[in-house]
């Protein structure tokens, strides 16, 4: 294995570990499980459908207020 | 808003060797958080420096946030003098890594890549336990909530059928 493979080698738990544990709590896994439903290429469709959404809702929003 | 779908096809159409890593690659996993730039690692080698230099040019690649005007043209001479390159392009944003906190370079990065088809792109997506060593290398505190989603998102996928 070269050194630049060993740089994604498993690293030792850290007190960063403990921080992102804390940030988990607040993760909606049931939104994890439908993505998991999916192929990678439904995934990323799904989330250039929700940008092209926001987008038009953010011209209308502009629009509106203008 | 960034058409990673073109920005993706004038890679690979262009024959350029990157892996996709970042936001686009964890949505490709399963995460749900929004990302609006396409990240990749790109090959260091003079080849593929034109490769790239070639496939982005109809986009007018130009550096993002800085004054107009400035002399910058994304060529091998400059891709070569350079490693890492923050873009905005008439596709959207695009950051070009040569090396990345964690992973090191494309050579390193492609033994923890997967070839998935992404927007009708075939290409390489870097899997998500290195994802996660990315962003833990990176350490950024902005990144801990998405850290913390890429990691729940490895424990349901690892999760045993009930």
């Amino acid at each position: 294995m070269s050194a630049d493979e060993s740089a994604v080698d498993d690293a030792p738990r850290s007190s960063m570990d403990d921080v992102i544990d804390c940030y988990k709590k607040n993760v909606d896994r049931t939104l994890l499980r439908e993505a998991l439903a999916l192929t990678p290429g439904q995934r990323l469709q799904k989330l250039v459908d929700l940008l092209r959404a926001a987008d038009a809702l953010r011209e209308a929003g502009t629009r509106a207020f203008r | 808003m960034t058409d990673f779908e073109r920005l993706l096809r004038a890679l690979g159409a262009g024959g350029v060797e990157f892996v996709v890593i970042g936001g686009l690659a964890a949505n490709a996993h399963g995460a749900i958080r929004t990302t609006r730039d396409l990240d990749i690692v790109y090959a260091r080698t003079a080849e593929n420096h034109t490769r790239l230099a070639r496939a982005l040019a109809p986009l007018h690649p130009y550096l993002r946030g800085a004054p107009a005007g400035l002399p910058f043209r994304l060529d091998e001479p400059t891709l070569q003098a350079g490693l890492n390159f923050t873009l905005t392009t008439s596709a959207g944003e695009l950051d070009l890594l040569g090396e990345v906190a964690g992973g090191g370079t494309y050579q390193a990065l492609i033994p923890h890549s997967r070839r998935l088809d992404l927007l009708g792109t075939t290409c390489w997506c870097v899997d998500l336990d290195t994802l996660i060593r990315l962003k833990q290398a990176a350490g950024r505190p902005k990144d801990f909530e998405a850290l913390a989603e890429l990691v729940a998102l490895r424990e349901e996928r690892d999760r045993p059928e009930p």
